[in-house]
């Protein structure tokens, strides 16, 4: 838990699928799986590769958590965490926030074209 | 998951052993393999010699969903303790303290692994008798009964006395035609005739097991250096067509040193369980104290023995070799039991259990 919190506090967003394995200490072929069953994943995939970013760390701590400090099956979290981004959409606060972050992008992208001009 | 409904499955003596509320699901391999009979889905048996690979195999099974088997058989663990050590009793014991350490609760089965009958002398079948009686009493849901080396005739009769009972209760049943040989001996492939003759006359007299050991080709223990490695698949997948009739499936003796290319392939050939245990002890042993290990090799030379013999003479500085070494050893057998796991297209088996029984 010490490691996974130290790796995510440092400067870096994205984490290649071998970083990610070991930082969870699990093998590649079960984040790919976990991936296919848990769709709430958003990797970034480039030439060279997949890279999952801070908040798929996270999900991924999360599943990892439920399973062996809570003994749930993987089923078991698949419903929970489904469940619990459902919940989630369905909160104002949630839309507020999405609302927000549009805002948020636009502004983003006026500034960057400014200082292009 | 419908656990809670499978929980219900467990036969008798399981829940005798562990009491109703436990969350271990361990259940018959008969409802295990009746489920998968239909997929193009290989399980893993492991024969876990060295009980520091367990944990490392439960957690390959836990985070990808599949259904494993633990075995030991006759040789390696019996009444006086086989060449592991372990007997019944404690052979089930560790792997429940495993499965509740690991909080391991999908689906999976104990089975007894070749409970040989070398001949037909009464002492024998009785000795027989009496490890499949413990082994039931520890609490196995599933068993063996290997006659191979009798004659066909003699083979069908000695099974047919010693698993009667058992299948009665529902305990998933393996039986053997055509002796597997170890390595370094010439193999002597099973014949589809010999095959629908032996389970033919099995259930015309009322018994109804899940698995066909054959003999197909490959050895058990290491392959010698140079050694063939040769598995009759297309015999393998015509021995599970001539049994459709009956839903037996094939059980897949003497993996270790297959190729991936080959394992791959088991199943589309009809083979519903590999049997893997040598594997799992060169694991142990390439990760043990150097030290130690050091003296295991010395003593089987000096005993002029296989290496497997010194499991069980030098069990107790095994069973407490320190963490770093047992973290080791989990280690690796999770990374080859996810490996096995996906080449036998077993990632999320638990689930087809589940959504059939639960």
């Amino acid at each position: 838990m010490k490691d996974w919190g130290r790796k995510l506090s440092e400067e870096k967003e994205f984490f290649s699928v071998e970083e990610t394995a070991n930082l969870l200490k699990v093998d590649v072929r079960v984040l790919q799986f976990w991936e296919e069953q848990i769709p709430l994943f958003n990797p970034s995939i480039n030439e060279k590769g997949k890279f999952y970013r801070k908040e798929d760390i996270e999900t991924f701590m999360k599943i990892k958590d439920l399973l062996y400090k809570e003994g749930m099956t993987l089923s078991g979290v698949r419903r929970k965490l489904l469940q619990g981004r459902k919940e989630m959409e369905g909160s104002p606060l949630y839309n507020l926030l999405k609302e927000v972050k549009k805002e948020l992008l636009l502004i983003l992208t006026i500034l960057e074209n400014n200082d292009k001009n | 998951m419908g656990l809670n409904k499978l929980l219900s499955k467990r036969p008798e003596n399981v829940i005798k052993k562990l009491g109703k509320d436990s969350k271990i699901c361990l259940l018959s391999s008969k409802d295990i393999f009746s489920c998968i009979y239909d997929l193009n889905i290989s399980i893993i048996a492991c024969n876990t010699r060295i009980k520091w690979v367990i944990p490392g195999i439960m957690k390959a099974a836990k985070e990808t969903e599949a259904v494993v088997g633990f075995e030991l058989a006759r040789t390696e663990c019996n009444l006086e303790g086989g060449y592991t050590g372990f007997t019944p009793q404690t052979f089930f014991e560790t792997l429940i303290e495993f499965a509740e350490r690991e909080k391991f609760y999908l689906p999976f089965f104990i089975h007894a692994d070749h409970t040989s009958v070398r001949n037909n002398s009464s002492e024998e079948i009785e000795y027989a008798r009496k490890l499949l009686k413990a082994c039931y009493e520890a609490g196995y849901t599933s068993f063996a009964i290997d006659a191979s080396h009798n004659p066909l005739e003699e083979n069908k009769r000695i099974t047919l006395e010693l698993a009667r009972e058992l299948d009665n209760e529902g305990f998933g049943i393996e039986v053997e035609v055509g002796e597997i040989t170890s390595s370094g001996e010439a193999p002597k492939i099973t014949e589809i005739s010999e095959a629908v003759d032996y389970i033919s006359f099995l259930f015309d007299n009322g018994l109804t097991p899940d698995l066909l050991a054959i003999n197909n080709g490959s050895k058990h223990g290491n392959y010698k250096e140079g050694e063939e490695i040769f598995i009759d698949l297309k015999r393998t997948e015509e021995i599970f067509s001539a049994m459709k009739k009956w839903r037996v499936g094939i059980a897949q003796h003497g993996t270790t040193g297959t190729p991936d290319e080959i394992i791959k392939k088991f199943p589309f050939h009809g083979i519903k369980k590999v049997n893997v245990g040598t594997l799992w002890q060169n694991i142990a042993h390439s990760n043990l104290p150097p030290e130690l290990f050091s003296k295991m090799k010395e003593w089987s030379e000096n005993q002029r023995k296989d290496i497997k013999y010194a499991n069980k003479e030098f069990k107790k500085e095994i069973d407490t070799i320190g963490k770093e070494y047992q973290e080791r050893i989990a280690y690796q057998s999770y990374k080859e039991a996810i490996k096995l796991i996906k080449n036998l297209c077993s990632i999320g088996s638990a689930n087809a259990v589940v959504e059939r029984l639960g």
